[in-house]
């Protein structure tokens, strides 16, 4: 608790920064949902998707994009390159606890931001009441830890190859394409949803967007929450494994 | 006509006031409330060419502001300051060929490159003539013994070394004004000395007008013949450190070393300190002259050694702002 | 000027020469600079394959827009690339020297050290806007290439112009020039899309900023849509001024905002 005390004042240093962040997801959303507006062009509802559905899920894609959004592998490249790490990793809390906690704090933090952005939100984009509030919660929950253990895996990259540089920004984008969160994947073609559809990254943002506004439910909803839990493990297992070897890295080359 | 002139010059720093409590940063934004900082208050002086002055102050005194006025970084508030007939905030570039600076804390060099590359490039952005760079080169290099590591990165030189590659750099181009900023800080006493004589000979030989910032008085007493002291934004001397040393610390103190420890009592002197089997005495060259004192010591006890020494410039200075601040 | 010219070449030799270790690090950067534009690009196509226009513009024309005011942005980014190091430099102290040296402080400060990772955006870019001159119908003459090309590189002095004045801020308020990444962000964003999507009002605004100088406006002139869009035509045919106009203002800006530097350390 003391840690994660420590690690949200850190984050609180940064509260004008953070500040402005959140400027830019205003406005994305804004932007999405004036486009998704002049797609419609008038009609209420396309392919059976009516347009509140669709200004919802900007609203939601881009606030859950705000929460997914992490500095942890900027924290572990920093640690690594002031060779911090070693002393991070002497600490009577493990390394992957730390970093977990790390996360958990900023998006504490990132959920207080959230009240600013949903009034934004409702005027110039759209805010329904969910369809489905439990499968929602759980949904949600369930994309931040697949979220958080894919950064985890990013970050470690950084034990070997020391320099993270394009590396994360090339990650936001791509994974920012395939969470859904630019377009959601009711309205791609086939095979594109199709190849999205089996990695993880739709998990995180574009799964509880959908059974949030609806677009999935009842039993699918549930059948998406199973394959949540699937990937939860999968990834869960492979950052076990990668941290292992990655903190043994670290002793060997002696921080 | 000086060199380098200034006039009523002022600066001032308006800095939003700090605010407390919560949101503090958020009114801070918002908020108006400055606080005025003059950190120069009306400085005057003249400089003429070939001179040697010391710039001296404690911290916050006002030292590095003028500096950097008179080097073309911060545009001054009010007043005027010229410097080899160009105003230095007005024409930057122009009176960067004119300049030579050295900041003791950071470095002019490049540094990813060997400090001969450093060289070169200076040479070539101040437009320096190829024989004149290769003569001056060649000079400085001997000068300040720099052969050895010519062709080391910057970044793995030492202090000393990186010093002398900055006071190099800042002479390639020959600027009849130099800068510098405490360029012996963090020296040692060889670098030290080294550095002092380099400067010396600079303004000696070359006739280069030199303007030194320091806090080290040993510096100063080798190597300044003017001294400007500045405290508070304002001058409060300008002039040759001996009558200085006169105005605000006449004593010279004698020291004698005894056969064996005993009090000493002489008029005209006053004991400061004694240690073992030495004493400390403190007298007003103006009321006894040394030679006599010393013979009346001598003849009183039993002197196995001696010595006089000046006032320390340091000391002085000490008295002059612990006086200044008596409003 | 020449002189000028013939400094930033020396101090750019510098830069190269003591570039040497970071190259690894640039080929991700520029990887991930170009897959960046074009993976938001793609989310724009796959929206439009399903949907034929947005505001009566298809594809073909949206990816025109698209690529123009991308490439516009790669432009000034690749160059200007060193200018968030200005508040390091800043506080560093490292910008005093700057200031003493015979070269224009702008110049050193962009070519005292060079990261080529901005690269990516411009290769993004051109690659984008080839796209879209390859898809998009346009009656060719002289003075439409004429056109396009000053309309792209207006557009960068547009954009570059208003980065520099914010930069400026940085002489003064360390913190207040992160205000040049928001406005940014309101460019790459919104500068993409034909602004008659936002309404009028938001149309206005955004020739205000000015945001549809950079691409909309050309784009509607060599497409033929002027009248079209709401914008007075005479406005839309003389966008390519406001670039230079732009640019030169916040290059006065930055110039007379040094007289607010104050410098730190001691």
């Amino acid at each position: 608790m003391a840690y994660l005390g420590m690690r949200f004042k850190e984050t609180w240093a940064y509260r004008i920064e953070i500040l402005m962040w959140v400027l830019k997801p205003m406005l994305q959303l804004i932007l999405l949902a004036t486009v998704w507006r002049a797609v419609y062009n008038g009609h209420s509802s396309m392919d059976g998707v009516p347009l509140v559905v669709m200004t919802t899920y900007v609203s939601l894609s881009a606030m859950h994009t705000l929460l997914m959004q992490d500095n942890m592998p900027d924290w572990v490249e920093e640690r690594v390159r002031d060779g911090l790490i070693g002393a991070d990793m002497l600490r009577p809390m493990s390394l992957l606890e730390q970093v977990v906690w790390g996360s958990v704090s900023q998006v504490i933090m990132k959920l207080v931001l959230l009240v600013f952005v949903i009034p934004v939100a409702a005027i110039f984009s759209g805010l329904t009441p969910p369809a489905a509030i439990g499968p929602y919660l759980v949904a949600a929950l369930l994309g931040w830890m697949i979220n958080t253990c894919l950064m985890m895996l990013m970050s470690a990259v950084v034990f070997w190859t020391l320099e993270m540089g394009g590396m994360t920004f090339l990650y936001y984008t791509i994974s920012g394409f395939l969470s859904g969160a630019l377009v959601p994947l009711w309205f791609m073609p086939g095979w594109l949803a199709g190849i999205i559809g089996a990695l993880p990254f739709q998990a995180t943002v574009y799964t509880p967007v959908a059974i949030y506004v609806g677009q999935i439910g009842g039993g699918a909803a549930w059948q998406a929450i199973g394959v949540q839990g699937i990937w939860l493990v999968l990834l869960a297992a492979l950052v076990a494994l990668v941290w292992r070897s990655a903190e043994r890295r670290v002793v060997v080359q002696g921080g | 006509m000086p060199l380098i002139e200034t006039r009523d010059l002022v600066k001032e720093f308006r800095r939003l006031r700090p605010k407390q409590g919560r949101f503090a940063a958020v009114r801070k934004l918002f908020s108006r409330d400055y606080e005025v900082t003059r950190a120069v208050d009306g400085v005057d002086f003249g400089i003429a060419a070939g001179e040697l002055v010391g710039y001296l102050g404690p911290n916050g005194a006002g030292k590095s502001t003028t500096i950097k006025m008179l080097t073309g970084i911060l545009t001054p508030t009010s007043g005027e300051v010229v410097v080899s007939g160009v105003v230095p905030w007005r024409h930057r570039q122009r009176n960067a060929r004119n300049i030579g600076v050295v900041f003791g804390q950071r470095t002019q060099l490049w540094w990813d490159l060997p400090l001969i590359d450093s060289f070169r490039l200076i040479g070539k952005l101040y437009q320096v003539p190829d024989a004149t760079y290769r003569v001056n080169l060649k000079r400085f290099v001997d000068l300040l013994d720099m052969s050895p590591f010519v062709d080391t990165p910057v970044r793995q030189l030492s202090l000393g070394q990186r010093m002398r590659g900055d006071l190099a750099a800042a002479m390639l181009y020959e600027p009849p004004i130099l800068y510098l900023d405490e360029p012996t800080v963090g020296l040692d006493v060889i670098a030290k000395e080294r550095i002092r004589e380099f400067i010396a000979d600079l303004n000696a030989e070359s006739g280069t007008t030199v303007i030194l910032t320091t806090h080290d008085m040993d510096d100063v007493e080798r190597l300044c013949k003017r001294l400007l002291l500045i405290d508070h934004g304002k001058v409060l001397y300008d002039g040759a450190v001996d009558p200085l040393k006169e105005k605000y610390s006449p004593h010279r103190e004698l020291m004698v070393r005894l056969a064996s420890p005993a009090e000493v009592a002489v008029a005209g002197a006053k004991v400061v300190r004694t240690e073992d089997s030495r004493v400390w005495l403190s007298f007003d060259p103006k009321k006894v002259r040394a030679a006599a004192l010393i013979a009346e010591v001598s003849a009183a006890y039993d002197v196995t050694d001696l010595s006089v020494t000046e006032p320390d410039l340091e000391d002085v200075i000490r008295t002059m702002y612990a006086e200044r601040r008596v409003p | 000027m020449w002189w000028q010219l013939r400094a930033a070449g020396y101090l750019f030799s510098g830069a190269i020469r003591g570039m040497a270790q970071y190259r690894a690090d640039v080929v991700f950067t520029v990887l991930a600079g170009m897959f960046y534009q074009v993976t938001t690009f793609l989310a724009v196509w796959v929206i439009l394959a399903r949907f034929q226009a947005v505001a009566g513009w298809g594809i073909k024309e949206i990816a025109l827009l698209y690529g123009m005011r991308v490439f516009s942005h790669g432009l000034w980014v690749l160059p200007l690339n060193q200018m968030h190091q200005l508040s390091r430099y800043v506080q560093e102290g490292t910008f005093d020297r700057f200031l003493v040296r015979p070269v224009n402080p702008l110049v050193q400060l962009m070519f005292t050290r060079v990261r080529f990772n901005a690269l990516g955006d411009l290769l993004g870019g051109v690659t984008l806007m080839i796209a879209g001159l390859c898809m998009v119908h346009i009656d060719w003459t002289v003075w439409k290439v004429i056109y396009l090309v000053l309309g792209v590189i207006a557009g960068a002095m547009v954009e570059a112009g208003i980065q520099l004045a914010l930069s400026s801020l940085s002489f003064r308020f360390v913190k207040a020039a992160r205000a040049r990444y928001t406005v940014d962000d309101l460019f790459n964003m919104f500068g993409n899309y034909p602004a008659r999507m936002f309404g009028s009002v938001g149309m206005w605004t955004l020739t205000l900023i000015p945001v549809t100088f950079v691409a909309y406006l050309p784009a509607t002139v060599l497409l033929d849509r002027v009248g079209a869009e709401g914008i007075p035509s005479i406005i839309a045919y003389l966008s390519p001024i406001v670039g230079p106009m732009v640019f030169i203002s916040g290059y006065a800006i930055w110039m007379s905002r040094l007289r607010d530097y104050s410098s730190t350390g001691n």
